[in-house]
């Protein structure tokens, strides 16, 4: 009786297909990043006309009446009798707020309407304490965790560019 | 976003059951990639937030995973783009955590609508602090991944 030899299951690969076979395959990642950039582009315009981002308000207020706002941790410039100022990367912009004004320096979340051009009226102001060195451990440990598990794990790949850019080690 | 350090966390406890050490891998590079491809507009091609409504939307994800799946070898890549897309999904599910004032953290079904959804669990500015959950849901990767090598 001869040898048989038989791969384990778990090193059997199943036959590309279609969609991921090096058939076109320029073709194929150019057409999933082509129809990616389009949704980008898409989004781009429709999400700013039911969601504008806080700067378009320093020109125009008419077309953004009535739409919330909702702007994500901005510095606060100054307080003012009827609520505070903060600062954009247009320039300053004036939040009628009732809730306690937060401190000089420190940051905001705030959601509202536009009233006028560089003049919101909020509905909710929420205080961001320690916004710059929390957000600054979270880009440290996010950049940090992706370069080590990469290297942990680099051992499974080996770098292939002709035969697709990662090869398996197995 | 909450860092990449918990996407890492949610992502290490279902690859925990899987087999394939180079799948398992996948789906934890799966889970970082909607925040690298939004990330990567904001910093380096400086698009507004708005521009980024894909890269964690179903339809987005799926087109990342598919990309970046055809970077591997052509036989692994049936069985990668599962993975990147799991990872993918669950990254976008994590998301879904936060509290973003009640306007949504993620337009989960763009482009078929653009409506946004939030369970409003946790500040994004606070999310640092989900760094001794991570390594609790680590450890526990680790022990299953410990006792299924023990069994074989």
């Amino acid at each position: 009786m001869g040898n048989v030899s038989v791969t384990d299951p778990d090193c059997q690969e199943s036959r590309p297909g279609a969609l991921f076979s090096d058939r076109l395959w320029a073709l194929k990642l150019g057409g999933a990043l082509a129809l990616f950039g389009y949704l980008c582009h898409r989004s781009a315009t429709e999400i700013s006309e039911l969601q504008p981002d806080i700067e378009a308000g320093a020109i125009q207020s008419d077309r953004l009446r009535g739409l919330t706002i909702r702007a994500w941790a901005y510095k606060v410039l100054a307080i003012t009798g009827d609520g505070f100022d903060i600062q954009t990367s247009v320039g300053p912009f004036h939040v009628t707020s009732s809730t306690p004004p937060p401190r000089v320096g420190g940051y905001v979340s705030i959601l509202g309407e536009f009233v006028e051009p560089r003049h919101l009226v909020a509905r909710r102001v929420q205080d961001n304490p320690g916004y710059l060195w929390k957000r600054g451990l979270n880009y440290g440990l996010s950049s940090l965790t992706v370069v080590v598990f990469l290297w942990m794990v680099r051992r499974r790949f080996r770098w292939r560019p002709w035969e697709g850019m990662f090869r398996s080690r197995y | 976003m909450p860092d990449l350090f918990t996407h890492l966390a949610t992502a290490r406890l279902p690859a925990a059951f899987v087999r394939d050490p180079r799948i398992a891998a996948l789906v934890v590079i799966g889970t970082f990639l909607p925040d690298l491809t939004s990330k990567g507009f904001y910093w380096v091609l400086k698009c507004t937030p708005n521009f980024e409504v894909p890269t964690h939307s179903l339809v987005g994800v799926t087109l990342i995973s598919y990309a970046a799946s055809l970077f591997l070898e052509e036989r692994l890549r049936r069985a990668a783009f599962p993975a990147l897309l799991a990872g993918g999904v669950l990254h976008v599910l994590v998301d879904l955590l936060k509290d973003n004032m009640g306007v949504g953290s993620c337009r989960l079904f763009y482009p078929f609508s653009p409506r946004s959804y939030e369970l409003g669990l946790i500040d994004p500015v606070d999310v640092i602090y989900l760094v001794p959950i991570d390594l609790i849901l680590l450890w526990v990767a680790g022990a299953i991944e410990r006792s299924r090598r023990v069994r074989g």
